[in-house]
């Protein structure tokens, strides 16, 4: 079996250690970083970044595509998801890359499988896993989560086991046995959403507020997200205070026909387009049809949503709606 | 349970005109438009607000709006929520998206549209069994040829009365095999209701035996004497098809027609023998018409498709129209136990002449070991087979080798294999980068309804019942998310602990058209998002939500009801045949799960 050879370590002596067994030793591959960690090894190390982004390139650097950052395995709908929003658009955008196994923690919210499957991965391998199964959800979706990789620290590793040993990503390992045919058991992923914290809700205000007055912060606001990835959430809750300001948020801009669904986030789409998303959650387990009132932008739309699903909606310019993978 | 009750309902019925049209009232051309203030509406409309040009008022407060991008009805005091807000397009409905002028006229209303288009659209209420006559009558009048259902294309558009009386259909049998089931049930309910001798069970069963016939007689008409079926055939004067493989009979021996498909696999002119006698009751179907054995093109490289619904078609007409026509109960006992054979002796594949299998119609443990589709169609094509060789010792009486293979069959695992089902499929689909929806082949839907319903009400031992129960709702998802009658209703006649929104189901009756012209609607509407799926492309976009069928297109059972369809002219000549309709309405009645209002 084929070893799967990791960077444990982020720093700039351990990232150099690997690059130089990359050269060395043409049948190495090496797997690890986050888009957090390249994000600031390039701002620390632009040259070594480099580098790493050659070997990212011809695909023998294979970084923990999945999560920006993640701090804790308990958070809510909007922190999973701009984090693998802005993982994803990293990688996309930076090497052009598009991942299918997602790389990080377990996280205890029921929208992870959701979040996961729309974000176009097809399995997941988690930190604290140790059996290979199907994770579903209420809203019918699924990963395979997998696990029993052979890991071995590329720093702890000589040059002799180098040689006496063939080498793969995680990412090509787990496709690989995803094109097998697999007989697994499936498991259910509880019902739970964490609970959004002071420094998210105020930005999520911040953001509803400029679709509101049409303002277009969208770039400060990113910023303020992954700011409060890191744990900053002073920065975070500096910058929506200054954006909301004396405005409040209308509760009325958006209404349904049902006390069963909630807002989850209301914001200008990430492509600074103009478009606006609206994300809402069925909240009672129940199946239903909902109808989406929002006259300020010109939007009436009609839906169906499952138990616990999460629904974003794109509304353009002229008022017509898609319906779009999590990620807007 | 009780049944649930259906009322009588608006339905629409639409006239196309044009303008010089002398129906035309002249106070159409006279009305003065004006924009409607629809600021502060409660209802999601189907055009933006501001293509709303001009509006109207009809009975009972009814108010017709019409605009740049089609006509809106709206009935504040609807009974249904899905009657609130109706809407009405090209090519369906009218000529054009673009409404010039309305005037209504009582529940109904006149339409200007496009350059010189009329559209009447009347509001009238029908029963739903009324509806469902209607549509046999269409069907039977223009879609029906030789008692075989399938589609049919006319010369001029929206003219039926131009109908071309053939057509190429490459799954005969499965839709032939769908709408005998409608018409089986018809006898079935109203011999039950009135009688075996009123006018109405006498015309019912004339059909339900017509359609039968039409079935068996495609496991005769290849004259092959190994127990074959043809998945349609043509007869002389009918163009066929660029498609596939067919056979010309001459004589005793059959020929491979020359198409691109023989081409490629090599069989034009391959000869197969043909002497196996046609059944005269059922040769009467061509012979009757004026033509001979030799007139016979039969299509061959039948998939499993046609194979389980014949059975479906055994088992039914075996316990409906058998007891009745004794001679018809012996051709479809024989007919069973040849396809049986057939399937047995090709080791659990369905065999050409030359002893190759078809592509689509393997069984075999030989097929289920190939990655891919060998591995995701398994658990349906395991349970096909058992369901055959049930449906086979039920038709026939007899247990045999269709016992001892079924015995086998099970303790080899093919029951279990049955329930693995969504676990195969969705790793399937994923592995393919699509969504479960974008890869489903709609077809297998109603397979696997086929299937698991027969083995569900034909299966007693508990243990095995409990497995093909399971095994039936692993294909829950992609029935039940349809809203179709015809695969709740046979769905809860297999496990009637499942549970059906009968509300939906009674819309879906309620707004079915009286006809099933096939033109295609106006899906870039305001009020439904349309859905991206996995793959993104335009061809994998879907509506986000399930419309109701009067606003959608017109489909067979095999289609995704929620596909994002791009408008053609070609389908404003294409008419299908009413079988979704009548299998539903009257598998409902049968199992007594819906009636008529006023019903006894």
């Amino acid at each position: 079996m084929s070893k799967i050879a990791v960077l444990n370590e982020f720093s700039i002596e351990a990232v150099r250690d690997a690059l130089q067994k990359l050269d060395d030793f043409r049948k190495l591959v090496v797997n690890g970083l986050t888009a957090f960690e390249l994000n600031e090894l390039e701002k620390i190390a632009p040259v070594l970044f480099e580098a790493v982004a050659k070997q990212i390139e011809n695909d023998r650097w294979y970084p923990s595509a999945g999560m920006w950052m993640a701090d804790d395995s308990d958070m809510s709908e909007e922190k999973l998801i701009r984090n693998v929003l802005y993982s994803t658009t990293y990688f996309k955008e930076k090497f052009g890359k598009e991942y299918r196994v997602f790389q990080g923690a377990k996280i205890y919210n029921d929208a992870f499988t959701q979040v996961i499957y729309t974000a176009n991965f097809d399995a997941c391998v988690l930190d604290s896993e140790t059996e290979t199964y199907w994770l579903d959800n209420a809203a019918y979706t699924r990963t395979l989560v997998y696990s029993g990789l052979e890991k071995v620290d590329i720093n702890d590793i000589d040059d002799d086991f180098i040689k006496a040993n063939d080498f793969e990503s995680i990412e090509d390992e787990v496709i690989a046995v995803y094109q097998t045919d697999l007989d697994l058991k499936s498991v259910k992923q509880p019902v739970y959403t964490g609970e959004a914290t002071a420094a998210e809700k105020l930005l999520l205000e911040a953001e509803a507020i400029c679709v509101q007055e049409g303002r277009k912060n969208q770039d400060e606001i990113q910023n303020c997200w992954i700011a409060l990835f890191m744990g900053d959430d002073d920065v975070a809750t500096s910058v929506a205070e200054t954006i909301i300001g004396d405005s409040k948020v209308d509760y009325d801009f958006i209404k349904f026909n049902s006390d069963e669904v909630k807002v989850v986030d209301l914001k200008y789409t990430e492509d600074l387009s103009g478009d606006v998303v609206i994300r809402i959650k069925e909240t009672a387990g129940k199946e239903k049809a909902l109808t989406v009132m929002c006259d300020a932008i010109d939007a009436g739309f009609r839906c169906e949503i499952l138990p616990y699903e999460l629904q974003t909606f794109r509304v353009n310019a002229e008022g017509f709606v898609e319906e779009t993978p999590i990620f807007e | 349970m009780k049944p649930y009750i259906l009322k009588p309902h608006l339905t629409r019925k639409i006239t196309f005109m044009k303008k010089d049209d002398a129906r035309v009232p002249q106070a159409l051309f006279e009305t003065v438009n004006v924009a409607p203030d629809l600021k502060g509406f409660p209802y999601p409309l189907p055009s933006k607000k501001s293509d709303y040009t001009c509006f109207a008022e009809g009975n009972n407060g009814v108010i017709w709006y019409g605009a740049k991008t089609g006509l809106t009805r709206y009935d504040a005091k609807a009974e249904r929520p899905e009657d609130i807000i109706m809407f009405f397009s090209a090519h369906k409905h009218l000529d054009d998206d673009e409404v010039k002028a309305i005037l209504p006229e009582g529940d109904n209303v006149w339409v200007l549209n496009g350059e010189d288009s009329v559209s009447y659209i009347e509001m009238i209420m029908l029963t739903c069994e009324e509806r469902g006559d209607l549509l046999r009558e269409e069907s039977h009048k223009y879609v029906m040829r030789r008692g075989m259902i399938c589609h049919m294309n006319t010369t001029e558009p929206k003219k039926i009365e131009t109908a071309l009386g053939y057509t190429a259909c490459d799954n005969d049998g499965t839709f032939t095999g769908d709408h005998f089931v409608g018409e089986a049930f018809r006898y079935a309910v109203l011999k039950r209701e009135l009688g075996e001798d009123h006018p109405k069970t006498i015309e019912a069963r004339k059909f339900a035996t017509l359609t039968s016939e039409a079935m068996l007689l495609l496991t005769y008409v290849h004259g092959r004497d190994e127990g074959f079926i043809a998945r349609s055939y043509h007869v002389t004067g009918e163009p066929l098809p660029d498609d596939g493989h067919f056979y010309q009979r001459k004589g005793d021996v059959a020929t491979c027609c020359e198409t691109n498909e023989s081409k490629k696999t090599g069989r034009v002119g391959e000869e197969v023998p043909c002497s196996y006698p046609i059944p005269d009751r059922l040769a009467k179907l061509y012979r009757d018409l004026g033509y001979t054995d030799d007139d016979i093109a039969y299509k061959a490289d039948t998939s499993s498709d046609e194979v389980t619904n014949h059975f479906l078609h055994y088992r039914l007409a075996h316990d409906i129209l058998g007891e009745g026509d004794p001679e018809l109960d012996e051709l479809i006992k024989d007919s069973c136990r040849r396809t049986m054979t057939h399937i047995i002796n090709g080791k659990f594949e369905f065999l050409e002449h030359s002893g190759k299998p078809t592509t689509w119609a393997k069984w075999s443990k030989r097929y289920f070991a190939q990655a891919g589709s060998g591995y995701v169609d398994a658990p349906l094509n395991a349970a096909e087979l058992l369901m055959y060789l049930k449906v086979t010792m039920h038709v026939t009486g007899e247990e045999s080798i269709w016992k001892e293979t079924y015995d086998a069959l099970i303790a080899d695992g093919y029951a279990e294999l049955s329930t693995k089902h969504f676990d195969r499929f969705f790793h399937g689909a994923m592995g393919v980068g699509a969504s479960p929806e974008e890869d489903l082949m709609y077809g297998d839907n109603l397979l696997a309804l086929a299937t698991f319903w027969m083995l569900c009400t034909l299966e007693e031992d508990e243990e095995l019942l409990a497995t093909y129960r399971k095994s039936f709702k692993t294909w829950s998802n992609t029935l039940l998310r349809e809203v179709q009658p015809g695969y709740a209703f046979p769905m809860l006649a297999g496990c009637p602990d499942i549970e059906l929104d009968f509300e939906r189901m009674a819309d879906w009756f309620y707004r079915h058209e009286i006809t099933r012209h096939a033109a295609l609607v106006r899906l870039e509407r305001h009020d439904v998002p349309v859905k991206r799926l996995r793959h993104g492309a335009d061809v994998d976009k879907e509506m986000s939500v399930l419309l109701m069928p009067d606003e959608r297109s017109t489909e067979k059972f095999d289609r995704n009801p929620f596909q994002y369809l791009i408008r053609s002219d070609a389908r404003n000549s294409h008419y299908e045949g009413c079988y979704p309709y009548t299998f539903a309405y009257w598998a409902g009645r049968y199992y007594g799960f819906i009636a008529e209002e006023g019903q006894k």
